[in-house]
């Protein structure tokens, strides 16, 4: 016992704590990874787009998952309800583990309404399905009006710029937006599988959702905050590398052209819910 | 007087040289005079003792030789900090290049060699600085090895990553007596029973730091670790003690500030009334704990915060409505009030130290 708290003896523990942590860590990578997938997905670059930005010292390459959320407003933008899902009501942040204020007053009221913490939960990301469809028809609504509103006045230059703005949103929602949408939060994955059964369709991944206040006119009200999911950035092994590392040498970012998507990759997330590139295929 | 460790045989030799130079003094005025074989006996057994401790421990036998010391142990520091960080760039700079089997074998190689190479110095080197440095260099390639892996293979960032780096910070700051290592380990910890206690409260853990009561529990915890016997090490139960305060008074101050952040389902101006209470009252005991157990380290911490309480209320309460002059004056004097409490506090200290061996 003397032995163990000699320096040699702390120095073995050191070891000891080494080894047992690396074992412990890369365990837990293949537990993840053993088994069927929990998701098996494929995703373009639309949603894994390539990094805006490179540090010249950080050779690795990670894509950033671009996902979104359908806003309670039919004529949002496609990004202007970033992170305030429809769907996540008061009545689903009390599913959540939130505990919800009847009446949560103003901040003037002297009624002292504490802003709870983001918690973890298990978000569901649907690709390509009825919420981007959703998004696509709120942007062509958004020129239709948009145009109607041209019509009866043809010389006003600001509804000419509407338009404008519109017919791109609408060109960027058909060809190079994202379509990975966040449309569920449960705290039972299994639950959620259990709605969203489709492996292929449907991403059940960790994340963070907050509650928050809208502050209106007379009240405030609740309202749900997707803040980030938990894997954000999904690292490229170098085996998967040589397509994505042409790209970023030929141009490093399309994002400003719109254009339509390069790359197809296919996507799984293990028993951990943590994902990782099974391949990535070039777009023709 | 049996020595067991490096700061023992240096706090000898310090009073060997304090006693030469009072003897000196001493003989100088004739108080005392020592006959020629005492003088040598004296001298004998002080050189024997210096050597001996010399030879042991590697200590400072002189002013110069501790100057010296001290300009190591900046060398040893920022060379310290400046081989982790170039280690963190290193790996980043190339980790691109790798397969996931070569970069998972770096990664997991890393830290075992840095260790092995720590090892073998510390048992040949009596000094230690090359030990602290490559400690530090060890614990930074564990860092980078668990952090690498969370991106490698996309993992849920966890809490647990603070126990083992604090773990490991601390099995190396006890083999190797480095303090920068201690406090690695400290902070490390701190971080990981506030993440678990924020958890508790059922919180996601990487927002512990937005309910600033989640620090409480490691401040005790901390402050209660020197209460095991810290003789052997250099400095290390100061370190706790410190570490203990902080982690206490900063959350309090932040509290009493803006006790909307606080845990306790109170009106945000009561939170701040009680923990500008909790503020005074724990601060004044932190000085006179300090005082009545030898602490110089608790009554300084308990001193400033004491004081940044004090001060923050005067701005609360005086700075709008007083003119700038009077406002300062009263800084001032209370300054003055402070001192002249301290010089009491210390009259009565030296006092009772005067009564006790009667």
């Amino acid at each position: 016992m003397k032995w163990l708290w000699s320096p040699r003896g702390l120095f073995a523990l050191g070891f000891s704590v080494l080894v047992a942590t690396n074992i412990a860590v890369l365990a837990g990578v293949a537990y993840n990874r053993s088994g069927t997938p929990e998701t098996l997905i494929t995703l373009s670059e639309r949603e894994l787009p390539l990094p805006y930005y490179r540090n010249e010292e950080d050779s690795g390459l990670a894509l950033h998952v671009d996902w979104r959320v359908l806003g309670a407003e039919e004529d949002d933008a496609p990004y202007r309800s970033w992170g305030y899902p429809a769907w996540l009501t008061a009545d689903k942040l009390a599913a959540l583990g939130f505990q919800i204020n009847a009446d949560p007053g103003l901040e003037t009221d002297g009624n002292r309404t504490r802003t709870p913490l983001p918690k973890a939960v298990f978000i569901v990301l649907e690709n390509n399905g009825p919420a981007y469809r959703e998004a696509l028809r709120r942007a062509e609504q958004a020129l239709a009006r948009a145009k109607d509103r041209l019509r009866a006045d043809r010389t006003d230059q600001q509804r000419q710029e509407t338009v404008d703005k519109a017919a791109k949103r609408l060109e960027r929602e058909r060809i190079s937006a994202s379509r990975l949408f966040a449309v569920d939060a449960g705290r039972d994955p299994a639950r959620l599988r259990e709605t969203f059964a489709d492996r292929a369709r449907f991403i059940i991944a960790r994340g963070l959702v907050k509650l928050t206040y809208d502050y209106g006119k007379h009240r405030r009200r609740v309202q749900g905050y997707i803040q980030r999911l938990s894997v954000e950035d999904i690292h490229v092994p170098l085996a998967q590398r040589k397509l994505l590392d042409a790209l970023i040498a030929k141009d490093r970012s399309r994002r400003e052209a719109d254009a339509p998507p390069r790359y197809d990759i296919a996507l799984a997330y293990g028993r951990r819910f943590e994902p990782w590139i099974v391949s990535v295929k070039a777009l023709n | 007087m049996s020595i067991r460790s490096k700061s023992e045989a240096q706090q000898r030799a310090d009073q060997i040289a304090s006693f030469r130079s009072e003897l000196a003094i001493v003989e100088g005025e004739q108080v005392l005079t020592l006959s020629d074989s005492q003088r040598t006996a004296l001298a004998d057994y002080h050189t024997n003792l210096l050597a001996g401790l010399s030879s042991a421990y590697d200590i400072d036998t002189d002013r110069r030789e501790k100057q010296l010391s001290l300009g190591m142990k900046i060398a040893s520091f920022l060379g310290a900090l400046g081989l982790a960080a170039s280690v963190f760039f290193l790996f980043y700079q190339f980790w691109g290049r790798f397969g996931t089997r070569t970069q998972v074998l770096i990664l997991m190689a890393a830290p075992l060699l840095a260790l092995a190479v720590t090892m073998s110095v510390s048992q040949r080197e009596k000094t230690g600085y090359f030990a602290k440095l490559l400690g530090l260099v060890s614990l930074a390639c564990f860092v980078l090895n668990l952090s690498m892996f969370g991106q490698i293979f996309n993992m849920t960032p966890s809490e647990n990553a603070f126990l083992v780096w604090a773990v490991l910070a601390f099995l190396l700051a006890y083999a190797a007596d480095a303090r920068l290592l201690l406090a690695f380990g400290i902070i490390s910890l701190a971080g990981f029973l506030s993440a678990k206690t924020g958890t508790w409260s059922g919180c996601y853990w990487i927002y512990f730091g937005e309910r600033p009561e989640n620090f409480f529990p490691v401040a005790v915890l901390l402050f209660l670790a020197p209460l095991i016997p810290h003789h052997r090490f250099s400095g290390f139960a100061a370190i706790y003690r410190v570490f203990a305060i902080l982690l206490f008074f900063i959350p309090v101050l932040i509290l009493a500030n803006w006790g909307a952040v606080s845990y306790l389902n109170l009106d945000r101006d009561a939170v701040e009334a009680i923990y500008q209470v909790v503020g005074f009252l724990v601060s004044g005991a932190a000085i006179w704990v300090g005082i009545k157990r030898g602490w110089p380290d608790v009554v300084n911490t308990g001193n400033v915060f004491f004081t940044i309480f004090l001060y923050t209320k005067f701005y609360d309460w005086w700075w709008d409505w007083m003119p700038k002059y009077l406002f300062f004056l009263v800084i001032g004097l209370t300054a003055i009030l402070m001192l002249l409490i301290f010089k009491r506090l210390r009259r009565a200290v030296s006092r009772s130290r005067q009564e006790v061996p009667a």
